[in-house]
């Protein structure tokens, strides 16, 4: 069972399984592989945890 | 041998047909017959196997030709003139050439559905005819051994032809012939490899979300729920259907099958169906018990559609019916392991096709109709009733609620509908009706804190205002932070801190509250990983290094540890923080004038919800300096000192204030008492609103959604194991997610997700696991929501709010019962002696690890519910944990799960392991550790080990004894009535007299005239002969044991035929002596005190294997009731039949004892029995002192009539006869035997009973008899005891008197009995001409020559 990176408006990543309808504002970031590649992913790339919105604009 | 050729074989023995056998020959039992007779002989059930059906017929009846018509119908079937005989302990089926069927036409349907029927008389059928409305209710009612539901069609049908007087064609076979001809055909074979296949590995119990926990025992209590289908509905799956070629029933089959998948989340299913085997055509009209009942199993792996899952569900039946002959008592026997009686083996859903009754016409003018009996007993969990028109259930009262039963038939229909709309949806996508919550409101505005001059923060100490708080936050100049820096607060809970927290706040910052205990070097671990610009400690702000500070809206920093054990800085934004703090005080009701007492320290997350709830509506926080040691009176003055008016608390404190308090009644300030962190149990909520009248909020949430996500207000107690954690706060949505991802049902568990605008952003520095834990929200149609998945499992009740049941990592599933350890660890160490404790599984066996005591089962058994109770407990210095704290699992020993042989020890474990070596192992080696079950045991053969034990050891056990005790050992244990783990009773304590036991008012002046006696125990010998005496001269009221009032009546009859006593007319009250007001309302209980004069005290359980713990509710707590019962009629007199042996204790030994003479002391009293006896003895005696008039009457042994010499054959005296008869010789005892006959102790009670209440009486015979006298009565010779118990030992278990010896002593027993001196009570018996007969030659020949003469 393979797993896609997803992320959403506020910038805030997860992951969901592949095949499944992907929910509403949320959008595959490109990456797909074992739950625990997209987590090892993430740590990469997630290097902001503030929400888009609870930035100074 | 295949399916095919399996098919012919059978057609080839249809053609054979079914032979008549021999005229007048007896048949053996169908296997489903003898599963029944089992059932009888183990007295277990008996009741419940009955068939019934009933008519209500309108019009012209003739009641004379109805009665031929019957006796007609049981001319032309054998069934209906069947009686089951025993010949060498096998059972046979014998047909009566005539009987006459028991016919009445008076009574209430009730009282003719209460009584059983004695298997070894025909017919076992009977018949009630009774006016009802305009017409007439006819009920037919058999025993199952010869009728099943089919046959109560068939004989009705023809009652009403020969009714009619049609002359009905022969019966074809009849249902001995078919016995008799199934005993000679060999299928099993076969039929138990398939079952065999077919079953491994399903878990046996099917985990339905129940409303109560499953009970050890059911009541099978049922009731009945119906769900109609909409309109046009029938039609339209019937032509789904005929359209897919299959039927209704499959298809209803399959949608059972998803919604019982998705209630206990599962997808291996197992249903039950009744099956005909009225396979031959001749057998179509045969009346008879030929139903069977077939597993249905069906595999669900994955996500089927609907109309792949009607296909598994037509594989699953047809192949099951083509196996479908094998009892399905030999099925179970097939799956073997360990079982429990709280369920139903196999499976515990049911599922019928149903038949709507219409009228038919039995005559010219005569129409009958079903008429509806009342609900037949739940012997399932549900039983799923399929008619035309829509869905019944019926359902054990014990498990669920009807409002959940609604809901199962609302998702039946639900799938029904579904799969007839579009077959080709997945059976996990069927959306079943959840919960709809309303919809998250708006983001909470901004909020403030105002500087006034009320008081802000309030300590024994000192009382802060807000000017003050304010002035102190701003002095700490903090301005410049940047927005969303991160500042440590290592300060104690206090004033100064909270000024600190609001600075840091104010200045744009975020704070991170550091425990000012804990070390240097840690404290600096967490400002490190949460890149903290500085701290504030008692020398005010420090700066520190750190990475540059991406501004944002962040309001604090709390570090949680997780299960893995490091640390997670979980980070919370002020949209968050706004949004809980709103929805609390909203909640709460909180304002300016409240005062909130803080427990909770500032590095736990449940503070946030008293800070600013409280700071910002002008209220006051008060808090203690050590919260942790505040006991319920320091509580109380600290909140009366404070004015406090709400308490925010750890609910492990609040349970130690809340048993504290129990039984006081307290008033206070405080109007809420907010708890969280852990569940709350029912008992302790009660006790507490008992005490302090002030509700209880329970509060649930995870730091990652920000404090508290769900809250429960109960303001009365609830009837829960534990308080639910409620519905969620209005800024939350809260969701319960299958395992298949998607939304569970109401009232089915699930993973609980929480999501809306209650979220942390997630943990500082770990975005992989903030993205595992915090995932896409696909409900809320919010785009890009997130919510967050707890790891906690909950299900939402009907009325919407939730309930916790542990986390999801740790749920056990053992025999298929879901399994909350922590459940289990809390009531082990809840014990004084447990240190600590962990619960695992090791295969199908529940296992504990504790410190401390090793075996509780006793203990857990009065606790938990039998299936939390461990099989395995291992005993350890310490269970071995890592730096973290969890559990280390992996340095826990092994649990071998078959477990070493160890040879049976005490003559009671040596008899079980022969008889179960004997009956179930084959003769094989049985152990102390053997299961019963596991060595291949089933409840067929449990019959014969308890009627085998019976036997040997004279200890009558319920068939649930080899079900509740977990090896050899432990049911050994039961027999001895030692079980090692009851503790003795305190017997000083018992027999103190409870303070509402006392006289208040007058007893009422008699109006009547004549006298009215109550009388219990009036079934047993002594009782008998009381009853066959106060009876005639007296109005008499029997308390017994009975459905109705008849019921009760009749087994007093039974008792006088059984003693050879005359008929008199009894009173029947039914009544059981274990329960409060003997089971009557409190209405009748008061009309009973009213109506009785005079109270005889007889009845009792006589067991001499049981402990006092299982005796103690009837003979003491009858005793109680019969004080109460009393009392409550202005002082009843009393007479209590007590018994000589209370003064057996060792403080009398060799004493002369008088009437006069106390039994205060009960040391040395042994056995269960006679201690129970004592205290009842001493309770009556004090009711006397609070103004009951009482007599106690103390006979010693009791003999058979002097004149008869009619005895009771099964007591100790007349077995000890009988042996010496048997062995040609008697013992050389040194003591003498004394024996009253029972004639003169009734007479002399009686006379008592009669004449008034006052003195005590002791009824010992002192003309007592020698063992010469007995030998020489018996003709018998006197030996030495060593060879007598030579003699014995070689003889038993065929003896007599192996029901009460297993052994005898290896010295000749002496007997230290006190001297009795009863020359009081002799000398006021032979005032009124009652004298006791001498126990002499003459008496002793009499007792031997009626034994004879009997058996």
């Amino acid at each position: 069972m393979t797993h896609l990176v997803v992320r959403n408006d506020e910038e805030q990543y997860s992951i969901w399984q592949t095949g499944r309808d992907i929910p509403d504002g949320w959008h595959p970031d490109g990456f797909e592989g074992t739950k625990e590649e997209c987590l090892a992913h993430i740590e990469e790339v997630w290097t902001d945890m503030r929400p888009k919105s609870a930035r100074p604009a | 041998m295949s399916r095919l050729s399996e098919r012919m074989a059978r057609v080839a023995a249809q053609r054979a047909g079914i032979p008549r056998r021999a005229p007048g020959a007896d048949a053996p039992l169908a296997p489903a017959q003898e599963r029944l007779w089992f059932l009888d002989q183990a007295g277990f059930d008996g009741d419940r196997y009955l068939c019934w059906a009933a008519h209500e017929l309108t019009g012209d009846l003739d009641v004379p030709r109805m009665r031929r018509a019957i006796d007609e119908l049981a001319a032309r079937h054998e069934a209906l003139r069947t009686a089951i005989v025993v010949r060498d302990g096998v059972p046979f089926q014998h047909v009566l050439d005539e009987v006459e069927v028991p016919f009445s036409n008076e009574g209430t349907i009730p009282e003719f559905l209460a009584g059983g029927f004695d298997l070894s008389r025909a017919p076992l059928m009977r018949v009630l005819l009774i006016p009802h409305g305009a017409g007439h209710v006819l009920a037919m009612c058999w025993h199952h051994i010869v009728c099943d539901g089919e046959t109560t069609g068939i004989l009705f049908e023809e009652l009403y032809a020969l009714y009619r007087g049609e002359r009905l064609a022969p019966v074809q076979a009849q249902y001995p012939d078919y016995a008799a001809w199934l005993a000679a055909r060999d299928t099993g074979a076969a039929d138990r490899a398939f079952w065999a296949e077919r079953l491994a590995g399903a878990s046996g119990l099917l985990d339905l979300p129940l409303d109560r926990p499953r009970p050890a025992r059911p009541t099978f209590d049922g009731v009945r729920r119906s769900v109609v289908y909409p309109e046009g509905f029938a039609v339209a799956l019937r032509a789904w259907a005929q359209g897919n070629r299959t039927t209704v029933f499959m298809t209803v089959l399959a949608a059972l099958n998803v919604v019982l998948a998705r209630l206990a989340d599962t997808d291996d299913v197992v249903i039950g169906t009744p099956v005909s085997d009225r396979e031959l055509p001749e057998l179509e009209r045969t009346a008879g018990m030929f139903v069977n009942t077939v597993a249905l199993r069906t595999r669900l792996t994955g996500n089927p559609t609907l109309r792949q899952v009607v296909r598994l569900a037509r594989e699953t039946t047809m192949s099951a019916l083509d196996h479908r002959t094998l009892p399905f008592d030999a099925v179970v026997e097939l799956t073997g392991g360990r079982r429990d009686l709280s369920h139903n083996p196999v499976f515990q859903v049911m599922l019928v096709t149903g038949e709507p009754g219409g009228a038919v016409e039995v005559a010219p003018g005569l129409s009958a109709v079903a008429y509806e009996l009342s609900a037949p007993p739940a012997r399932f969990d549900l039983t799923v009733v399929v008619e035309g028109d829509g869905v019944h259930i019926d359902y054990a009262t014990d498990l669920f609620d009807a409002a959940s039963i609604d809901a199962i038939g609302h998702h039946m229909v639900t799938v029904l509908r579904a799969t007839v709309a579009d077959a080709d949806q997945g059976m996990w996508d069927v959306p079943l009706q959840v919960h709809r919550p309303a919809p998250v409101r708006a983001a909470a505005p901004e909020w403030e804190i105002r500087p006034t001059d009320e008081p802000a923060v309030i300590t024994d100490t000192e009382t802060v205002t807000y000017r003050e708080l304010l002035r102190r936050a701003a002095a700490l100049d903090l301005a410049g932070l940047p927005p969303g820096g991160v500042v440590g607060v290592r300060l104690p809970t206090g004033p100064d801190a909270v000024a600190a927290i609001v600075g840091i706040l104010q200045a744009g910052g975020a704070y991170l509250p550091l425990d000012p205990g804990h070390p240097d070097e840690r404290v600096e671990r967490l400002l490190t990983a949460a890149n903290a610009v500085g701290v504030v400690d008692r020398d005010g702000f420090h700066p520190r290094d750190h990475a540059p500070v991406e501004p944002s809206s962040l309001a604090y920093v709390i570090f949680t540890s997780g299960s893995t054990g490091t640390p997670k800085g979980v980070a919370v934004g002020h949209e968050s923080l706004r949004a809980f703090t709103r929805a609390f005080v909203d909640v709460h009701g909180l304002t300016a004038a409240d005062r909130v007492l803080m427990i909770p320290p500032l590095t736990f997350d449940a503070s946030v919800g008293d800070l600013f709830p409280v700071l910002t509506t002008g209220g006051a926080l008060v808090l203690h300096p050590e919260p942790a040691r505040l006991d319920a009176d320091g509580l109380l003055a600290f909140v009366e000192r404070h004015g406090v008016t709400a308490v925010d608390t750890a609910a492990s404190l609040w349970r130690r204030w809340a048993d504290e308090l129990a039984g006081r009644e307290i008033d206070w300030p405080v109007r809420l008492m907010m708890v969280g962190g852990e569940s709350v149990p029912g008992t302790a909520l009660a006790s507490w609103l008992a005490a302090t009248g002030t509700p209880l909020v329970n509060h649930y949430g995870p730091t990652e959604a920000t404090v508290c996500a769900t809250t429960y207000t109960a303001s009365e107690p609830v009837g829960l194991l534990h308080l639910p954690i409620g519905a969620e706060l209005p800024h939350v949505r809260a969701y319960v997610v299958d395992s298949h991802g998607g939304l569970a049902p109401d009232n089915v568990y699930g993973e609980l997700h929480l999501a809306g605008d209650c979220l942390a952003w997630g943990y500082l520095g770990q975005p992989g696991m903030t993205a595992e834990r915090f995932g896409p929200d696909p409900f809320s149609g919010v785009p890009g929501a997130r919510m967050y998945r707890t790891g906690d499992l909950v299900r939402r009740r009907l009325d919407g709010t939730f309930e916790f049941a542990g986390r999801k990592d740790r749920q056990l599933k053992v025999r298929g019962h879901r399994i909350e350890p922590g459940e289990v660890e809390a009531a082990l160490t809840a014990h004084p002696a447990v240190g600590d404790a962990h619960v695992t599984s090791a295969g199908d066996r529940l296992v504990a690890y504790v410190t401390g005591e090793a075996d509780l089962r006793a203990w857990l058994r009065e606790r938990l519910p039998d299936y939390l109770v461990p099989d395995v407990f291992v005993a350890l210095d310490a269970v071995p944990r890592t730096s973290h704290g969890k559990v280390d699992t992996a340095a826990l020993p092994e649990v071998t799960v078959s477990t070493p042989y160890e040879a049976p020890r005490t003559p009671a474990e040596q008899a079980v392991a022969e008889v179960w070596s004997a009956v179930v192992a084959g003769d094989r080696r049985v152990g102390r550790r053997d299961n019963f079950f596991e060595l291949g045991g089933h409840s067929l053969l449990a019959a014969r080990v308890l009627a085998a034990l019976k036997d040997r050891l004279g200890v009558a056990l319920p068939l649930r004894a080899l079900f509740e005790t977990a090896d050899l050992a432990e049911l050994a244990a039961t027999i001895e009535g030692t079980r090692a783990t009851s503790d003795e009773p305190d017997l000083l304590v018992e027999a103190v007299l409870p303070a509402d036991i006392q006289v208040t008012r007058a007893a009422r002046v008699r109006e009547r005239p004549g006298t009215t006696v109550l009388l219990t125990g009036a079934t047993g010998f002594l009782g008998a002969h009381l009853a066959a005496r106060l009876a005639p001269v007296s109005e008499l009221l029997c308390l017994v044991r009975a459905d109705t009032p008849a019921a009760a009546e009749a087994r007093v009859r039974a008792g006088f035929a059984a003693q050879g006593l005359p008929e008199a007319p009894v009173v029947g009250v039914p009544g059981d002596l274990g329960s409060p007001r003997f089971g009557l309302s409190e209405a009748d209980f008061a009309a009973l005190a009213d109506r009785v004069d005079v109270i005889c005290h007889n009845g009792g359980l006589i067991n001499f294997a049981e402990p006092y713990s299982r005796l103690r509710d009837v003979n003491v707590g009858g005793t109680l009731e019969i004080l109460r019962l009393a009392a409550l009629g202005g002082g009843v007199p009393v007479h209590h039949v007590s018994t000589l042996g209370v003064h057996l204790g060792k403080a009398y030994q060799s004493r002369r004892i008088t009437e006069a003479d106390v039994p205060e002391d009960p040391a040395g009293l042994g056995g269960g029995y006679n201690q129970t006896k004592w205290v009842a003895d001493r309770l009556v005696a004090r009711a006397r002192e609070r103004g009951v008039p009482v007599s106690i009457h103390r006979p010693a042994r009791i003999g058979g009539d002097s004149r008869t010499g009619w005895g009771n054959d099964g007591d100790y005296f007349s077995r000890l006869l009988a042996t010496m008869t048997r062995l040609g010789m008697a013992p050389d005892m040194p003591y003498d035997e004394d024996v009253s006959p029972v004639d003169h102790v009734a007479d002399a009670i009686v006379h008592h009973v009669l004449t008034g209440a006052g003195e005590d009486h002791h009824y010992f015979n002192e003309a007592t008899i020698t063992y010469a006298e007995i030998a020489a009565a018996l003709g018998v010779r006197l030996v030495a005891w060593e060879e007598w118990r030579a003699a014995v030992h070689d003889g038993l278990p065929d003896l007599p008197l192996a029901a009460f010896v297993t052994e005898l002593p290896e010295d000749r027993p002496a007997f230290p009995r006190p001297w009795f001196d009863c020359s009081r009570t002799r000398g006021v018996l032979a005032a009124a001409g009652i004298t006791c007969p001498p126990a002499d030659r003459a008496l002793i020949r009499r007792y031997v020559e009626a034994m004879c003469l009997t058996s």
